[in-house]
């Protein structure tokens, strides 16, 4: 039998129609398909018998949800192989495909099932299938991550072809924002042997996916329509496209250099039969430029022309983040990555690594967390291989990683990571024997490095290098080989280029002159990514400037627009560290307005700039007892009488906190707050938005909040208990089916001898239901919370 | 929408709103409806489902009506990375813009409804509503393939995306809402100020 390689992308290949809708037709539909490989054996075979007649070369086992996660309980072996042997029956020449689609969960950190669990699940379906099998389809699919998950299974356990899938609708994306050319970039690059679209529309409604599919994906492209959306009546779905219509697209689509047809939901044999026409006729070159591309599940991010990767969440001379990475306070990083991100950045570095700290873990919990806070790609920055493989493995897209250097050792274990995940390489031009000093030497190493991906099967286009910048003050003569480094490599070897640029101006004074100096000469030699922090509008300003002088009209407009004003040389370091406080000042000047005053009106900014003020003439205890906490009083009292509502009290809340940390920072260690509290969401509950009411009332008290997020296991609780010692632990729950998880998380932590005081609070909680599950204590909103903790601890 | 979404913060019958809150939920209004991308699906029955013949809230919402629709719709999952992102920046905004975002979703189904081609059409009856279990959502989920439109489940019924729902259309008939069956019924805070879940409140503001 030839073979599928031979093939997929020569000639046209004929997929089969759906299967659902045959079934429906034979009347046998039930709640769990794939069981009738058991049960009803004859009519499965049948619906095969009839699309092999109607002349396809692919038959989709009847397995599209045989797992662990939609069946359990179910022998899946038994289920899968009778499926495979059914798929086989009347087969004459066509290949059989294991049919794989989604679990029916949202994966971690939007759902609660984790990528690890789900590649369990999808590895247990390939290790029964893969040798009965010709390939694997894994179809319908609408989470990118899932689907990243499924072929890593399949390529992990196998070696046969696969074919990938997903369902994008009208809006031009899948219904978790990912566009065709980032689907398209990730699978090509991990090493999918087919990529397409299937189910979603019909085929007239398919036709700007399609052609998207067509410009970016270098791989076979596979279509599979539904006829249409159906209506559906008294549980029968009512379908109106004719198998004429539904061919003439498709053979559009062939000649538009389509190379594998088939149906989805709605069709049967008759419209395999009408494509069938297809088939065998030579699939039409396509020309697809490649670029270096990286992307996050919603962002697809081309390296060309100048992209600032934001170096921020990057502990190296920053001890802030240093300890936040120590005491595993993420939320100092995501704050980070949001400033940058509304900064501009087009992408951010992520270098976890701190001595003592376990960064392969650190890695993968960040990169996961950070998908659901910012939409920009990532850089995955680590000397550590490991730690590279946990954060591209749990990545959502096609992350860069940085870094690989010449030496030989170093690039066989980067490589096939960044082969394996379909990552961009970011090569530094450095090895054993250190930097060399001159632009030949560096060039000479970045040949090495990018023969030495080639030779992994890693093409240019996803290769870049950093030709690395030396510190002006030491080293002044070889500033100039590492711009000449850059040139080369642009010219010679047609990669993108990246510097980290603010490594020139170690010991120099004004060292934003000289940095943003360096930026404009590497950018005129070349540079496409400067590594750089983007909440400095010197160096923002200096991308704009540059670009804008190169002649791009657009460019000319967007530094107009875009310009960050500089008032004076002084105020220029300042004026960079900007935006998010000052976004909630007053119109009044702070001298007509008096702390109480911003803080009951929720006025950051203000209420900042006025406790520095009040510091100066009146101790730290004095402002705070005697100017904070009757405000807070009084913002409390106005809330119960229902003088100001729930909005007005979270400003003010967080105004308070503003004034706290400012005050905190006048002790010498962090021990200045009032108590701990440990704060949950239970188990099984996504819903954080009370827990994080909760969590703001009491920082504006000067309360140290331990924040263990959502979907919170018990024993992450009992840890954190013998960690922080909290004065009191706050579980928050939003439903009725949650409050069993909570009630569950109470009873272990009891049992495992806990102490601290337990409260509940969430929607559906009264004091009745409280006492239920053995809850120390319950009170009705934050308010109430803080002020019981208040009363207890004096 | 703007009476709802102060409703659902909180504010009550007679409450004065200020122009700060004002101001947020003009933001939120905007950004929700940028970001929403709304779905919605339907199936036609003519006969009731076995779930529904388990509670007399239901047979009494359909009673004299002409059939009914099955019905699951979404305004998607950007709008929960963009709340879970607010809660970071700034949690005032947050708070606003999970209930713009919950009132939008329903005035959007109501809006989409009235354009079906269908004869008076009823109120939507979620699960929930008189005491009907919140089961109900995945049995109605999986009726009209509420999958398709991106809609999944927690194991804990919890629906993803946040702000998406499952209800009932009756066609034809009639019933208006009542607290008579609710679970609620007694502790019901909007009831004991003498107000329903389902009234507006009168608010004092100069823009409403």
């Amino acid at each position: 039998m030839i073979t599928i390689h031979e093939r997929l992308g020569h000639e046209v290949m004929i997929f089969d129609g759906a299967f659902g809708t045959e079934l429906e037709k034979r009347g046998i539909m039930s709640k769990m398909p794939e069981l009738l490989n058991i049960t009803n054996k004859d009519e499965i075979a049948d619906i095969h018998r009839s699309y092999i007649e109607a002349g396809c070369d692919f038959i989709t086992t009847n397995t599209f949800g045989a797992n662990r996660i939609k069946m359990p309980g179910e022998d899946l072996k038994c289920v899968i192989e009778s499926a495979i042997e059914l798929a086989k029956r009347h087969r004459t020449t066509q290949y059989v495909m294991c049919d794989i689609g989604p679990l029916g969960k949202m994966l971690y950190p939007m759902g609660e099932l984790t990528f690890d669990e789900a590649y369990e699940a999808f590895k247990e379906m390939v290790l029964i299938a893969k040798d009965k099998v010709d390939g694997f389809i894994l179809e319908t699919f609408t989470d990118l991550y899932e689907l990243k998950c499924a072929l890593l299974a399949v390529k992990e356990n196998c070696d046969k072809p696969v074919f990938t899938t997903m369902t994008f609708d009208n809006t031009g994306h899948t219904l978790t924002g990912t566009s065709p050319r980032i689907m398209a970039e990730l699978m090509s690059n991990m090493g999918a042997d087919a990529i397409g679209v299937n189910c979603s529309l019909g085929p007239r409604d398919l036709i700007p996916i399609v052609n998207e599919l067509l410009q970016y994906c270098d791989k076979p492209v596979l279509v599979q329509p539904n006829r249409g959306i159906p209506a559906l009546h008294n549980g029968r779905a009512c379908y109106t496209l004719t198998e004429k219509d539904f061919a003439m697209t498709m053979a559009e689509f062939q000649q538009a250099g389509v190379a594998v047809l088939g149906g989805c939901c709605g069709t049967n044999p008759d419209f395999i039969r009408a494509i069938a026409a297809n088939k065998g006729k030579t699939v039409p070159e396509r020309k697809v430029v490649k670029q270096t591309v990286i992307t996050s599940a919603t962002k697809y991010l081309p390296l060309d022309g100048i992209k600032v990767c934001g170096e921020r969440i990057n502990p190296t001379g920053k001890k802030k983040l240093k300890e936040a990475i120590l005491n595993e306070d993420f939320d100092y990083l995501f704050k980070e990555a949001i400033k940058q991100e509304e900064a501009k950045a087009d992408l951010l570095d992520v270098n976890l690594g701190v001595p003592k700290t376990d960064d392969v873990a650190n890695m993968k919990k960040v990169v996961v967390q950070l998908s659901e806070i910012t939409a920009l790609p990532l850089q995955i920055d680590s000397s550590n291989p490991a730690a590279i493989e946990a954060g591209c493995r749990y990545y959502n897209g096609v992350p860069l990683i940085n870094s690989v250097n010449g030496n030989a050792d170093n690039m066989a274990k980067v490589f096939p990571i960044a082969k394996k995940y379909g990552a961009v390489v970011l090569g530094l031009t450095m090895d054993d024997n250190g930097i060399p000093q001159t632009a030949e030497e560096r060039f000479a190493i970045a040949e090495r490095i990018i023969d030495g991906a080639a030779s992994y099967g890693i093409a240019r286009h996803r290769m870049m290098i950093d030709t690395l910048t030396l510190t002006c003050s030491a080293q002044q003569p070889l500033v100039k080989e590492t711009l000449r480094a850059l040139r080369m490599v642009t010219d010679k070897l047609g990669v993108k280029t990246a510097l980290g640029v603010s490594n020139v101006s170690f010991g120099m004074p004004n060292r934003e002159l000289i940095n943003s100096s360096f930026l404009l000469m590497a950018m005129e030699n070349g540079l496409t990514m400067p590594i750089i922090n983007p909440c400095n509008a010197t160096m923002m300003n200096s991308i704009l400037a540059f670009k804008a002088l190169r002649g791009n009209p657009e460019d000319l407009n967007a530094y107009i627009e875009d310009v960050i004003p500089v008032t004076t040389m002084a105020d220029a370091p300042n004026a960079a560290t900007n935006t998010a406080a000052a976004a909630v000042t007053s119109a009044v000047k702070p001298s007509e307005l008096s702390l109480k005053e911003a803080v009951k009106r929720g006025l950051k900014a203000d209420s900042i700039a006025l406790t520095k003020e009040a510091l100066k003439n009146q101790p730290p205890m004095s402002v705070i007892n005697d100017i904070l906490i009757p405000t807070l009083n009084e913002v409390g009292s106005d809330f119960e009488k229902q003088r100001i509502f729930l909005p007005q009290l979270i400003s003010a809340s967080e105004a308070c906190k503003e004034a706290f940390d400012v005050i905190k920072t006048m002790f010498d260690q962090g021990n200045s707050h009032k108590g701990t509290i440990v704060l949950a969401t239970v188990k099984g509950d996504v819903h954080d938005i009370g827990k994080n009411i909760v969590k703001v009332i009491f920082e504006s008290y000067g309360y140290k909040v331990i924040d263990l997020g959502k979907d919170t296991p018990k024993e992450a609780i009992k840890e954190a208990d013998e960690k922080y010692h909290p004065d009191i632990i706050g579980l928050s729950a939003l439903m009725t089916t949650t409050v069993l998880s909570m009630e569950e998380t109470i009873a272990y932590l009891k049992g495992q001898g806990v102490t601290t005081p337990i409260y509940v609070g969430g929607a559906v909680l009264t004091r009745v239901l409280a006492d239920q599950i053995h809850a120390d204590g319950y009170t009705k909103d934050a308010l109430e919370f803080v002020e019981t903790v208040e009363k207890i601890s004096e | 929408m703007r009476v709802e979404i102060l409703k659902y913060l909180g504010y009550q019958q007679n409450a004065t709103v200020d122009a700060q809150t004002e101001s947020l939920i003009d933001r939120a209004l905007l950004e929700v409806e940028k970001l929403s991308e709304f779905k919605y699906v339907h199936a036609f029955y003519d006969y009731p489902q076995d779930f529904m013949l388990k509670h007399q809230a239901y047979m009494d919402y359909l009673k004299g009506s002409d059939g009914y629709l099955l019905c699951a719709t979404t305004i998607g999952i950007a709008v929960d990375r963009r709340l879970k992102r607010l809660q970071m920046e700034d949690m005032a905004y947050a708070v606003v813009f999970d209930a713009t975002a919950g009132v939008y979703v329903e005035h959007l189904a109501d809006e989409y409804e009235k354009k079906l081609p269908y004869n008076s059409l009823g109120f939507r009856f979620c699960p929930g509503y008189a005491g009907t279990p919140l089961e109900d959502n995945e049995k109605i989920a999986a009726l009209v393939k509420a999958n398709k439109i991106g809609i999944s489940f927690l194991d804990s019924g919890l629906m993803l995306p946040m702000k998406s729902m499952t209800g009932i259309v009756r066609i034809g008939g009639e019933s208006r809402k009542s607290c008579k069956d609710c679970v609620a019924f007694s502790a019901c805070a909007y009831r004991k100020r003498g107000e329903t879940c389902y009234s507006q409140p009168q608010l004092l503001t100069p823009n409403l």
